[in-house]
């Protein structure tokens, strides 16, 4: 119990035990996944029943262990639970038609962290039981409540199986994954176990989604309700709503206000045990305090104020509700993650600097901006980098509102649409293969480039290759200036392409960083247009290209339908593009919440080797058309064509847009891997390959899309333009606007 | 009452620069009614503190002096002896903080105030009551009169005309409205004039006064309004110089509560005294 005290002992799960759980799961998936939508929605109705009859002991176990104030679990938690299965019951339903080309991914593994388990869990395991996957639930030791929640499941009676729970530490988490039959995990908890899961898991052949970190963010702007911003305050951190601390930025001419206003309200915060009905936050346990602890030390030592108020018991496990300020921007604890109950305040002067601060940290999860002039909360709420944004309000949930975010906080959604997608994957994609490569070496990985000696002379019909490197919307030499000879399908030498390496990938990062605000600035219409002259270019381009991939083994009528099949994709994704966002219905909020698609940034796409061309055309077609900018490693052995592509490129695109770089593909995958700056990877190529892309992901957290060195049947719409290429373009963002006045 | 307001200059800039969101105070509204709960002897004890706050009020068309003396007296005993000795309290000396009345009824409240032996002020609601509409000459006559009966509060209804054209008048106490209106005393707006009053406070250092009036009818209401005060102002707003309820009906649903408390039991219509 988190004063402390001891309420009872309970079991550890051991290896032998997960194995158990996840074999039942399997079991379960045949009948459960098969299942009409309708009857799996009724089951999940029944669920909710069954927590609305035994709420009260629910509620009670849960503040009563996680320490956390009951009114909070009573009155939020546990009927969000209720509205959770209500909510997925419903898409449960409609599965058949709104969801048809889609299949659930069979069975799922979660991981959750300690403080909100209950509530974490009921999140993930709504929309997998919704769309017929089967879950195994890893809870930390001590979690009454989701343990509960699993017997009263069980007590249904009808689908044993489809939901497992197992207590234990988190060193299972490893176990859990590679039991064979597990699809995907979920891991929801702090960054740095985050991380090390990602490095763990990478090649296992499992898909695995993070959401990580707790820290949410305050933009206060001279034009704000102070005193309702305050509120906001307490809303965020000190209501136990939430599991971390809170970055407070108010604009400079209202800090004294602020300041004030702020400490005056503390003052007025009791802290107490979770199951007094009248306190605002209750307490954590010993762990979470000496964060706490260590945090304000650290900052005090570093130059900054702290000021503490609230009645709050002495003894043991309570923190008090704490104010940070004067936190120069440069010390390290302002780069760390706040901790729970802490909120540290800094100025900013305008709403430029308040971005620029606000963007700075590897942090995207949820922040709020607190405005009365629409135009000004909606431009911050636009440009700020998070998964979700809250006008005048902090921490409003709803089952259909995705929330997630980006960044290092990871990159998986709960809620809402994006939630369902989270545990389908289209029909007909074949079940995960273990392929581990235990001997692959990830420091040397792609480190070393073999050299390449002249090939002879390039002999044939068609004219010498465009040569270069196609970065910032020109071809040019590569910074190793060596090249490599490419050689057609009778083994005479095709022609030379450059050797890209390290420093031409940053080059090209850089490039495409910089001309990404000037494409994503553009209006979908807009986009449409310059791809679809791309296409009409390509389309006078026929002859040339189809002569390229003739040289390649591919006999002309097939070339040519190539040609053709990504003329039209380029105008297809085009139009897609610009039926994107929409308003969510939510329950209990008067005003609209919006559901924004917004680009990643930039993209990095190393393309398969078959299909030069219409692969090539068919990832770079979605990207752009969702306002990325992108970096791609052509086909190893043809990368003629997609050269022959940027000479169009190149006099239609805007500069940076789209940038190619030959060479070794292992190294440019490192390169690009192992990046910071770039934020999403798409890899189709080996398994090793696969593999190192997953591993070097944990370094930015980078959302990554592996192929595991299975081919993909490009020339078919399903795998070549299907909606999961513009699922994965561009990321979300729910923005949430209460009215009235 | 508290000191007098001394008033500041009129500066209408600090008003421009004021911004309320409203879907925040609602919010504000809904928490602070369900976060500070109050149970058994705490509840009776606040209980007894809120009685000390009602403005004990009577504003029928057919007030006569009979209605305003039973008035009176419950105003001097407003909870049965047998409920105030139970909890020990009976020698506490607790009287409403007035009693209030149309202006014609003021001699009568006096008098019956003074049979009853007790010191407790008479308000006069008065300047048009409730609606304002009438000669600035009436309306300050009305007041003249009504102090010379012996009123020592007045509740002015302010010349909405004037406000809704911005020119302004100071005061020693804000009132939500009249008591009726359709919609009296709720909390979003409630907490809207509490935080002008702090507001006004920390930048002049005078307290001014609150006063909710209309609706409240029921205990648990008030022990609301009492925690709102208490989170928004803090204790020292908590005195009869400073704040008051204005209601009528609200005094015999307190009493039934304390019965409750002392008994374990619901009482009936008739076990308790009407005022």
């Amino acid at each position: 119990m988190r004063t402390g005290e001891n309420l009872a002992s309970c079991l550890q799960a051991q290896a032998e035990d997960v194995a158990a759980a996840v074999e039942a799961a399997r079991t379960a998936l045949e009948n459960w996944s098969t299942l009409p939508g309708a009857r799996r929605a009724q089951h999940l109705t029944r669920l909710a029943k069954m927590i609305q009859k035994h709420q009260r002991l629910l509620w009670t176990l849960e503040s009563l262990v996680t320490g956390r104030a009951v009114r909070e679990v009573r009155d939020r938690d546990v009927p969000l639970a209720q509205q959770l299965l209500q909510y997925h019951a419903v898409q449960a339903h409609t599965q058949e038609e709104a969801l048809a080309g889609w299949e659930p991914m069979g069975v799922i593994g979660l991981i959750v962290p300690p403080t909100f388990s209950f509530l974490e869990m009921m999140w993930r395991i709504c929309p997998a039981l919704a769309v017929g996957c089967t879950v195994v639930v890893l809870v930390p030791p001590a979690s009454p409540a989701p343990l509960l929640l699993a017997q009263l499941a069980g007590e249904l009676g009808s689908f044993p199986g489809i939901l497992n729970m197992i207590s234990g530490p988190t060193s299972l988490g490893p176990v859990l994954a590679s039991q064979p039959g597990v699809q995907k995990v979920a891991f929801c908890g702090a960054v740095e176990e985050g991380r090390t899961l990602r490095r763990t898991l990478a090649g296992q052949g499992l898909e695995l989604s993070l959401a990580l970190g707790a820290e949410s963010l305050l933009l206060l702007t001279e034009a704000a309700d102070v005193d309702s911003a305050v509120e906001g305050v307490v809303d965020a951190t000190w209501s136990d709503r939430s599991q971390g601390g809170l970055r407070l930025l108010i604009q400079e001419s209202v800090w004294d206000e602020t300041m004030t206003r702020l400490q005056a309200r503390m003052g007025r915060l009791r802290v107490g045990r979770g199951l007094d009905g009248a306190v605002d936050m209750g307490a954590r346990g010993a762990a979470a305090r000496d964060l706490a602890q260590r945090y304000v030390h650290e900052a005090q030592s570093q130059g900054a104020q702290v000021f503490q108020a609230g009645d709050v018991p002495s003894d043991s496990p309570f923190y008090p509700p704490t104010l940070i300020s004067d936190l120069p921007p440069a010390s390290p604890c302002a780069q760390t993650e706040v901790p729970w109950p802490l909120v540290v305040a800094s100025p900013f002067r305008t709403a430029k600097e308040a971005l620029a601060v606000a963007n700075g940290t590897p942090r995207g999860g949820s922040a709020s901006v607190w405005s009365e002039r629409l135009g000004q909360a909606l431009e911050l709420g636009y440009r700020l980098r998070m998964g979700i944004v809250w006008i005048n309000a902090h921490g409003l949930r709803d089952p259909a509102v995705p929330t997630g975010g980006c960044k290092e906080s990871g990159s998986s959604w709960h809620g809402g649409p994006d939630g369902l997608y989270e545990y389908l994957r289209p029909s007909g994609t074949p079940a995960r293969q273990p392929s581990l490569s235990e001997n692959l070496n990830y420091d040397t990985f792609g480190l070393a480039v073999p050299s390449t000696l002249p090939a002879g002379p390039e002999t044939g019909p068609s004219s010498a290759p465009p040569y270069g490197l196609f970065v910032g919307g020109r071809f040019q030499a590569p910074g190793a200036r060596s090249s490599r000879p490419i050689q057609d399908s009778h083994g005479n030498l095709h022609g030379y392409v450059a050797e890209g390496g390290a420093k031409d990938i940053r080059g090209a990062v850089e490039a495409a960083h910089q001309a990404a605000p000037g494409w994503v600035g553009q209006s979908p219409g807009a986009r449409a247009a310059l791809l679809g002259a791309l296409a009409a270019a390509l389309e006078r381009r026929e002859s040339a290209l189809a002569a390229r991939l003739e040289r390649h083994g591919v006999e002309l009528k097939v070339a040519k339908a190539e040609v053709e099949l990504s003329v039209r994709r380029l105008r297809a994704w085009g139009a897609r593009a610009q039926a994107q966002g929409h308003t969510l219905q939510v329950a209990e909020l008067r005003g609209p919440v919006l559901r924004l698609r917004e680009p990643l940034g930039v993209l990095a796409i190393v393309c398969p080797d078959e299909w030069p061309l219409l692969a090539f055309v068919s990832l770079l077609a979605p990207a752009l058309a969702h306002g990325n900018t992108v970096v791609l490693v052509p086909s190893g052995t043809c990368p003629i064509p997609a050269l022959e592509v940027c000479q169009d490129v190149a006099t239609l695109l805007p500069a940076g847009l789209v940038n190619v770089v030959t060479g070794d593909r292992d190294h440019l995958t490192r390169c690009l891997a192992l990046h910071q700056d770039v934020q999403a990877l798409w890899y189709f190529g080996s398994v090793q390959g696969s593999q190192f892309v997953e591993w070097a992901s944990a370094g930015n957290l980078k959302p990554v899309w592996v192929n595991r060195g299975l081919p993909r049947a490009w020339d078919q719409d399903a795998e070549g333009a299907g909606p999961e290429l513009g699922l994965r373009a561009a990321q979300t963002k729910a923005l949430w606007l209460p009215m009235g006045d | 009452m508290a000191a007098h307001n001394l008033g500041t200059e009129l500066d209408l800039s600090w008003i421009s620069k004021v911004q309320v969101n409203h879907p925040a105070v609602l919010r504000r509204a809904q928490q602070v009614q369900a976060r500070r709960t109050v149970k058994k002897e705490w509840q009776a004890a606040w209980l007894l503190k809120a009685v000390t706050f009602i403005d004990l009020t009577t504003l029928s068309g057919d007030d006569t002096s009979s209605n305003v003396q039973r008035l009176c007296y419950k105003a001097k005993y407003p909870i049965r002896e047998d409920l105030l000795k139970a909890l020990n309290m009976h020698d506490k000396d607790i009287t409403t903080a007035a009693v209030c009345v149309y202006p014609a009824r003021v001699c009568d409240a006096v008098r019956a105030l003074k049979a009853a032996g007790c010191n407790i002020p008479v308000a006069s609601v008065a300047t048009g009551f409730p609606a304002g509409q009438t000669h600035l000459k009436t309306r300050l006559e009305e007041i003249r009169l009504a102090v010379e009966d012996g009123a020592t509060e007045i509740d002015v209804v302010i010349n909405r005309s004037l406000v809704l054209t911005g020119q302004w008048e100071g005061s020693d106490f804000i009132k939500t409205s009249t008591g009726k209106e359709t919609v009296n005393a709720t909390f979003p707006v409630a907490i809207v004039m509490l935080r002008a009053i702090r507001d006004f406070f920390w930048k002049t250092g005078n307290k001014i006064g609150f006063k909710p009036a209309g609706g409240i009818r029921s205990a648990k209401d008030a022990l609301a309004w009492l925690s709102l005060i208490k989170e928004e102002l803090g204790d020292e707003w908590l005195k009869p110089e400073l704040f008051r309820i204005g209601a009528s009906t609200l005094l015999s649903d307190i009493e039934r509560q304390i019965y409750h408390h002392v008994t374990g039991r619901y009482a009936a219509y008739h076990d308790l005294p009407m005022s």
